[in-house]
């Protein structure tokens, strides 16, 4: 069941950009299951590193698009000092048609939310703050070495709505050695009831085993992330994506953004864009990175054409709305293979992922493609 | 013509031909010391990575030798692996000569016999060449000794080489000269030439090598082949040394090659005889026995490959390889395909990797067979090459299986354990000789299927790789065999079936189904695995299915990593068979050939 070998791509209309991410490649330590690109913080590297971010804007400038959501991620933007940030946010206004942005998000560790730092991004403009709380376990976070506990996390986000968030987000972690189904529950009920309008729930991924470390099994996440879903079920929140849950349709646009198949810019080193039809990842080594943009030439180390329908039916099937039947209509078959064995179902307009086998979404999709 | 040596290189495998005749080409100047590399006739891809000789190959060369006078060697290093047994069959048919090379760390070893015999029965002069005399831990007088013993010729007649350093490689060229007859032949004859190998170029077209036994053939002439009468015309001949050097004419005892007005390899005969057009009265040769095909199994396009461009791929190998031979079969689990004979395991394991390699196909392949005779209950009697062919058991009257003559030579402190190893493998012992004090010469009658299954390399792992083995086709004879059907989900897979002598059906059931699950990966759905003879489930297992697949973040930077990964993971399944929904990995259908017994 070959995919034809052209297939019909204006099924995927291509649309400008309307979306900026920045990518912020320093923490005040480097967690060890963590694969982004990060340095550890050093305030002279920071403040050549928003320099060349500023400049890399300025060749990566874009009157004609409308942009319509920034997102500031990491690594850990806000250990940025406020001018620095201050200087991008100048950045991206000279560069960009940003005047009317709906989502302005930015990424922050629950020991980096004080009153001051938060008053601060609020009035730089930011609108949604995304915290990385993991868990309010202890025992979880001792195991993930985080520099927080879970009184801690919980303060994050009452502090974050305390300087007048409306749209804050948790980003818990799932499936850790020996999490138990209790923990699970917990982070839930607490957390969901704290306040949040969006929830972020990843299944740990790449720790091997280390040391006294365990590396967790596949059953266990797998009936963790299941017992996850069902917990959220009795809440406000509904999922709708792989790792995502919101309440009142607070969705993050400048990730449905990439899951719908939309155009974005991506700057900071090792950052990604799609522009074009075509897919960029900047160097993610700061030596490449910086020499580039010295030279005035863009620091991108790979641009790939994907097959365009392939690639929206791959981030599609992630959400749990699913992919619009008529577009792809050459994967039908194997679809209504996957239907029948009860991997995937359909509605009038959509076929999607039974939400219990989102879990062997990789399976589905190598079943597909 | 007295100034013409022909002759071949022969031994066991690894005993260091490939080398000596690197030392040789050296010596005699034929390839200058820049252009030099080891193992240099082995030109094919493969034989440089395996370092093994696959095929055989011809060089012509001048030496100077120490009488003063210049002679023409025409030299011939052969393979040593058993499946290519019939390229030394027809290397030694254009020769006076051989040097019998004896690894003196090794001693004697069963193709050094079994290649031995093939050169007494062409009536060839032969000359013992120990080698590898440099490396310290060589065993010269017991490898004399065996020598003496086994094959009968005298310890003064060998000489003591080293084809690494090139130690006597100039004494064994003046022993050329000295003791293998030059060719006969009457120059005044009509032209008689045999064919003893010919392959496809694609930039000079079809090669044919020859050699000359009378008359005289010149550039532009018109011959003719015996076996077809059909005419063509001679547009170049010449010899290899190892450049190519066309040449005006080729004459009696000599050994060259020649392309002409031939479109189609398919009409070169290897054994053929060639005249001129013109001649009416030349008695053809009796030329060769064609190759059998020992080992069956069938051919099926894997995951992005399709059964057109598998059939014209395994047409071209066929060009260059008349010994492999194929025909189409259907199977209902994998589909459309092609049902080829092989000489052995690894002739199979390389026509593959040609596949795979200079077609850029996938393939699975099933588990081999070999070639079973069966008579039914209405007394109608015929072949088959596959298990999935085999009746039904209600009207199969008697089945009939190929059996060996095995050779095994073994230093005698494995003797206990390869004994074993052959009883279990229904072997009838027939003979046994000490050849020299620890070392024993066994002769066996077994069934071929039996040595199909990882035979080989247990034979080498009981003995640390110091006993080898050597087998000749002898007879069928009538086995109480039966089906061993395996199941994936309910479904009989013929391409996983495999035909057993019924008291080791269970066994092999169990074995195979817990191999089978070792090899089948988890994925989407649970995997049964069930063994059944007759209907009747005698093992089963299960592979249950995937927990867990799934990238949990995947924004914008993960995109394009993820659409790698997948099409990595896609990529895995190219040497798969998707049968119904199960995802079935080559090495499945290769599990019978190694399970532990
Ligand atoms: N030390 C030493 N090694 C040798 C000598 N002759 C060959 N070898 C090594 O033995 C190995 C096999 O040599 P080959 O020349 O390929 O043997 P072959 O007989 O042509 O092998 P097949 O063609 O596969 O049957 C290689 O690793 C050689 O380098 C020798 O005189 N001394
Ligand atoms: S703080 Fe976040 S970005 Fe930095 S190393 Fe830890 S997990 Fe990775
Ligand atoms: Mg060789």
């Amino acid at each position: 069941m070959e995919a034809p070998e052209n297939p019909d791509i204006s099924v995927v209309p291509e649309k400008s950009p309307s979306a900026i991410y920045i990518h912020i490649p320093f923490c005040r330590r480097e967690c060890y299951y963590c694969n982004f690109s990060k340095y550890k913080y050093q305030q002279n590297s920071a403040e050549k590193y928003t320099d060349l971010l500023c400049t890399e804007l300025k060749l990566r400038r874009d009157q004609d698009s409308f942009i319509k959501t920034v997102y500031f991620g990491g690594g850990s933007p806000a250990i940025l000092p406020d001018a620095f940030l201050t200087k991008i946010i100048e950045a991206l206004n000279e560069n960009f048609n940003i005047g009317k942005l709906s989502e302005m998000t930015v990424e922050v560790n629950p020991e980096e939310c004080s009153r001051e730092k938060l008053s601060f991004l609020k009035s730089a403009g930011f609108n949604r703050i995304s915290i990385g709380v993991q868990s309010i376990s202890d025992d979880d976070l001792k195991y993930l070495a985080r520099n927080h506990n879970g009184a801690q996390s919980l303060e994050a986000l009452e502090t974050a709505f305390k300087t007048g968030f409306d749209s804050v987000s948790a980003d818990l972690i799932i499936g850790l050695p020996d999490q138990k189904k209790k923990t699970l529950e917990n982070n839930v009920k607490i957390i969901s009831s704290a306040g949040v309008n969006h929830l972020s729930a990843y299944i740990l991924e790449g720790v091997k085993e280390y040391g006294g470390r365990k590396s967790p099994e596949e059953d266990h996440q797998s009936n963790l992330y299941n017992i996850f879903r069902e917990e959220i079920s009795g809440t406000e929140f509904e999922q709708y994506e792989v790792s995502n849950f919101c309440r009142e349709e607070a969705y993050s646009e400048h990730n449905m953004n990439y899951w719908e198949g939309g155009s974005y810019i991506g700057a900071g080193l090792s950052a990604s864009g799609y522009e074009n039809r075509i897919d960029y990842t900047n160097y993610s080594d700061m030596d490449n990175y910086s020499q580039s943009i010295e030279d005035m030439k863009l620091p991108i180390a790979e641009r790939i054409e994907n097959d365009p329908v392939k690639r929206s039916l791959i981030t599609g099937l992630r959400l749990s709305k699913g992919i619009e039947k008529e577009k792809f209509t050459i994967y039908e078959s194997g679809i209504r293979e996957l239907i029948e064995e009860g991997f995937l179902e359909e509605t009038e307009r959509y076929y999607r992922v039974v939400p219990s086998r989102m879990v062997v979404l990789n399976e589905i999709l190598t079943y597909l493609i | 013509m007295d100034k013409i040596r022909n002759f071949s290189i022969i031994a066991h495998i690894d005993h260091g031909k490939t080398t000596l005749s690197d030392r040789i080409l050296e010596i005699t100047g034929a390839v200058e010391k820049r252009d030099m590399q080891e193992q240099i006739l082995d030109s094919m891809e493969l034989e440089r990575e395996r370092g093994i000789t696959i095929k055989s190959h011809f060089v012509s060369l001048k030496y100077k030798a120490s009488d003063g006078e210049e002679y023409t060697l025409n030299l011939i290093d052969t393979p040593g692996h058993i499946d290519f047994n019939y390229e030394v069959s027809r290397s030694l048919s254009a020769c006076e000569g051989a040097l019998l090379v004896i690894d003196a760390t090794q001693g004697v070893e069963a193709q050094t016999v079994a290649n031995t015999y093939l050169a007494m029965e062409n009536d060839l002069t032969l000359i013992p060449v120990m080698n590898k005399i440099d490396l310290p831990n060589n065993e010269l007088e017991k490898s004399l000794d065996q020598m003496e013993n086994v094959i009968g010729i005298s310890r003064d007649e060998a000489l003591n080489v080293s084809a690494k350093t090139g130690e006597g490689v100039k004494e064994t060229l003046d022993a050329i000269i000295e003791r293998i007859p030059p060719p006969e032949g009457d120059l005044d004859k009509p032209l008689k030439a045999m064919i003893f190998d010919s392959w496809f170029d694609p930039y000079r077209g079809v090669i044919i090598l020859v050699r000359i036994l009378d008359g005289k053939l010149n550039k532009g002439e018109k011959i003719k082949f015996l076996s077809n009468n059909s005419i063509y015309e001679i547009n170049e001949l010449g010899v290899h040394t190892p450049k190519t050097k066309p040449m005006k004419y080729l004459s009696a005892g000599e050994v060259g090659y020649i392309i002409g007005s031939i479109k189609n390899i398919s009409e070169v005969k290897i054994g053929d005889t060639i005249t001129l057009s013109k001649e009416e009265n030349v008695v053809p040769l009796p030329g060769f026995k064609e190759p059998q095909p020992m080992v069956f199994a069938g051919f099926y396009p894997g995951e992005g490959s399709n059964h057109d461009e598998l059939r014209e791929s395994i047409e071209k190998l066929t060009l260059n390889d008349s010994s492999l031979k194929f025909e189409p079969e259907t199977s209902p689990a994998l589909g459309i395909g092609f049902r080829c004979g092989f000489l052995g395991l690894l002739h199979k394991e390389i026509i593959q990797e040609r596949l795979e390699r200079e077609y850029n196909l996938s393939i699975v392949t099933t588990s081999p067979s070999v070639r079973y005779r069966v008579t039914t209950t209405k007394g109608e009697s015929y072949e088959i090459e596959s298990p999935g062919a085999l009746p039904d058991p209600q009207s199969l009257a008697k089945i009939e299986e190929p059996y060996i003559e095995a050779i095994i030579i073994t230093p005698d402190e494995y003797l206990g354990n390869i004994m074993k190893l052959l009883q279990n493998r229904r072997g009838v012992h027939k003979k046994m000789d000490y050849i020299s004090s620890q070392r024993v010469h066994l002769t066996y009658e077994l069934p071929l299927a039996e040595v199909l299954y990882d035979f080989f390399n247990k034979v080498k792992s009981i003995s640390q790789g110091y006993a080898s083995f050597d087998y000749e086709l002898l007879d069928y004879r009538q086995s109480p065999l039966v089906k061993l059907d395996i199941l994936i989900n309910g479904e009989p897979i013929d391409a996983l079936a495999i035909i057993v002598h019924k008291d080791k059906a269970f066994s092999f059931g169990t074995l195979l189904t817990s191999k089978l699950k070792k090899v089948i990966q988890k994925q989407m759905f649970e995997v049964n695995i069930q063994a059944a003879i007759n209907k009747r489930v005698i093992a089963k297992t299960v592979v249950k299915a995937l927990r867990k697949n799934v990238l949990a973040k995947c924004y914008g930077g993960d995109i394009s990593r993820k659409m790698k990964l997948l099409e990595k993971q896609k990529k895995g399944k190219k040497r798969m068979k998707r049968i119904g929904k199960i995802e079935i990995p080559q090495e499945a259908f290769l599990a019978a050939l190694e399970l532990d017994d």
